[in-house]
């Protein structure tokens, strides 16, 4: 799994601006993942930039109030070399259709067609490419909007609502009140796959009514039970909650959550990826502890036997006759 | 000084989009950096985005081709509360242009003002804003226009030009190509202060050529003085001399350094903050002392810890008598004592 965040973007695109051709003068951006990115590049070469129709009606590019570009009365059939810019090229089909577009509206124009990040498999579709990226992908700016969504785990609070302040953990009445009114920070437009939140059991009818008040859809919500539990235990109990869901299902395959510390523990229990929302940062199971000490084990156990049948064969070759050692079952995953 | 990247302006918006109506279904960007925290704005919220001139012809708002927005609105008019996004907020004279345009196209929806970074006179006249901005701040996206340019100093390479390719960089005919058609990167539009390069005096002409040829406006242009790129790269002194031009003008507030370790050493010898370009980081000299102190701290702890393990070894030898109490000499095989088991501890993990 790959994530990229908005701030990856902005370093992947000032890191290659070398890559681009030399006399580009106008940047086209294709709305409107592939208009950010082109947004990006047009201020860093503080080029013009226009949107795709806008191009193909030949209108003027707008600039800002406070902010000159190399000119002033520019119109996009007058451009030496246009730029087509969009973030990311999976199949090639948002690039064809694209180019479908301009070459009906017959210009006859130098043009290059770029994207910051590119399939390792369709490198050949586009003139340009800043940055090779492998799929499964995600980014910051489709992450909750993805058809993907269906088949994550997500947190509640700090990804979908606001965290709670310290005033309102009171398990009484400002607590109710925030469960009612909290400000939602990021809504998914499709269906979540699993919601699993570390607020208590005790707490779901109003959880859900939160839900439904905002139309998240849900394949189903999990809280935990932390009945009768102190606070410094109820810590341990919401992680030991989260992994198991999360582990539960193999086929979910990244779990979004706020918080950092907790984020890097669940990738160290489960070995599958998870997204800290708060840091924008990815961590997967190839950094985790637990995996490099299950391959080291691994190949610990490898070595022995590999190890014992050489000794084995020399043995017999050299004719003694030694008791057959007993096989090390391989460690069990 | 402060510095703002986009990386900076991009952790803001998605940390602040609670504080956006939730009944917003049109997104108005003003270009050009306004459009660009409002593309970011409406990709998070997945709402249909618009220029400010679309917006006052009612142009249908495009989305991309793999995705639908949330809210589907097929012309801008029928929006029922429309955001219109800025970056900043300074003195509020580009928002009344905004609003006065808005205004004579005779425009009557409800409409919310909304800027990410507000400057302490100008956050009264915006409906929203994300967070407040302190004096003299810098942003990437207007870096090279901003009227602190003309006292700074600015490095050529890397900033102004892409830097050489390891191939041409060979003090012969590649490099002279190079620096003829060497190509423009970030070019100011204002006149600059100083430029300071670790380019050769032998090569001024050139460098010079290729300045007015892009209308670049400079005071001064500062070049190291040494006969090859053999001797400059036996000296390798590339941060002293930038940072010595640096110190001798006194109000010039910010160097551009394309190179982030050469940022480093200048902000230390000069004790003026420098701007890194390429990783786009703002080094100041209070920045640069926390890891040295956190350094002498953890040798303060080295060293104590190596005298105490000294006396210990004498103490214990034979030959050496010393005229010690008891109880501290026992304190300290303790503690040795103690981390030797502990190491033994890890080396078993």
């Amino acid at each position: 799994m790959e994530y990229r965040s908005f701030a990856d973007l902005s370093n992947d695109i000032t890191k290659n601006l070398y890559k681009l051709p030399v006399n580009v003068d106008l940047i086209v951006g294709i709305p409107r993942s592939g208009l950010l990115a082109g947004n990006l590049i047009a201020l860093s070469l503080n080029i013009p930039l226009i949107d795709l129709d806008g191009f193909i009606e030949n209108r003027k590019p707008s600039h800002g109030l406070s902010r000159e570009t190399k000119a002033r009365n520019f119109y996009p059939r007058e451009a030496k070399h246009v730029l087509i810019v969009d973030d990311t090229i999976l199949s090639g089909k948002s690039l064809a259709h694209a180019k479908n577009k301009i070459e009906r509206a017959s210009i006859n124009q130098p043009m290059t067609y770029c994207t910051v990040y590119a399939d390792p498999r369709n490198l050949d579709k586009v003139d340009v490419y800043l940055e090779r990226l492998s799929s499964p992908r995600a980014f910051e700016w489709n992450i909750m909007h993805n058809h993907k969504l269906e088949h994550f785990c997500v947190d509640m609070d700090g990804v979908l609502c606001k965290d709670p302040t310290k005033d309102e953990m009171d398990d009484g009445p400002a607590y109710l009140s925030f469960l009612k009114n909290t400000q939602p920070l990021s809504l998914p437009s499709l269906k979540v796959g699993y919601l699993i939140t570390s607020r208590p059991e005790e707490y779901r009818k109003e959880t859900e009514a939160w839900l439904s008040k905002h139309n998240i859809t849900y394949t189903k919500l999990y809280m935990p039970d932390l009945a009768g539990l102190k606070t410094h235990q109820k810590r341990n109990a919401q992680i030991t909650f989260k992994t198991q869901v999360f582990k539960k299902y193999t086929g979910s395959r990244l779990f979004i959550e706020s918080e950092q510390k907790q984020a890097m523990e669940i990738a160290n229990i489960t070995g599958k990826p998870v997204l800290c929302f708060s840091n924008q940062k990815l961590y997967t199971p190839e950094l985790s502890a637990a995996m490099i000490k299950e391959k080291a084990r691994s190949y610990h156990t490898w070595t022995i036997n590999k190890a014992e049948r050489i000794i084995g064969r020399l043995l017999k070759l050299s004719g003694l006759k030694v008791e057959k050692p007993v096989k090390k079952r391989r460690y069990a995953s | 000084m402060n510095y703002i990247s986009f990386a900076d302006m991009g952790k803001t918006i998605v940390s602040n989009l609670y504080k956006i109506p939730q009944d917003v279904d049109l997104i108005v960007g003003i270009p050009r950096s306004g459009l660009l925290a409002g593309n970011l704005i409406a990709l998070s919220l997945n709402i249909p985005i618009i220029d400010f001139d679309g917006f006052i012809d009612n142009r249908k708002p495009r989305h991309g081709f793999s995705r639908k927005t949330k809210t589907q609105i097929s012309f801008p008019r029928d929006a029922k509360h429309v955001l219109i996004v800025d970056d900043t907020i300074f003195s509020g004279k580009s928002l009344a242009q905004v609003k006065d345009k808005i205004e004579r196209a005779t425009i009557n929806q409800q409409m919310t003002y909304c800027t990410v970074y507000a400057a302490p006179n100008g956050f009264e006249k915006v409906d929203i804003f994300f967070e407040r901005l302190f004096p003299t701040t810098v942003f990437e996206w207007n870096i090279m226009q901003c009227a602190a340019l003309k006292d700074s100093c600015i490095d050529i390479d890397g900033v102004l030009c892409m830097d050489p390719l390891n191939s041409e960089n060979n003090d012969g005919p590649g490099y002279l190509n190079f620096l003829k058609n060497a190509r423009p990167l970030s070019l100011p539009s204002l006149k600059v202060g100083y430029l300071v390069t670790n380019r050769l005096e032998k090569y001024r002409k050139e460098t010079e050529a290729w300045l007015s040829k892009h209308n670049i406006q400079y005071k001064k242009l500062h070049m190291l003085d040494l006969p090859d790129a053999e001797t400059r790269k036996r000296h390798n002194n590339y941060a002293s001399f930038k940072a010595l031009i640096y110190k001798s003008y006194p109000d010039s507030h910010f160097f551009i350094e394309s190179n982030k370790s050469q940022a480093i050493g200048i902000t230390r010898l000069a004790g003026k903050p420098v701007l890194c370009f390429s990783d786009k980081k703002l080094y100041t000299p209070e920045l640069l002392h926390a890891p040295v102190d956190q350094k002498a701290k953890a040798y303060r702890f080295s060293i104590t810890d190596k005298v105490k393990r000294i006396t210990w070894h004498l103490l214990s030898s034979p030959e050496v008598t010393v005229k010690q109490p008891a109880i501290k000499n026992d304190m300290l095989k303790k503690k040795i004592e103690e981390k030797q088991y502990k190491n033994e501890i890890s080396y078993q993990d």
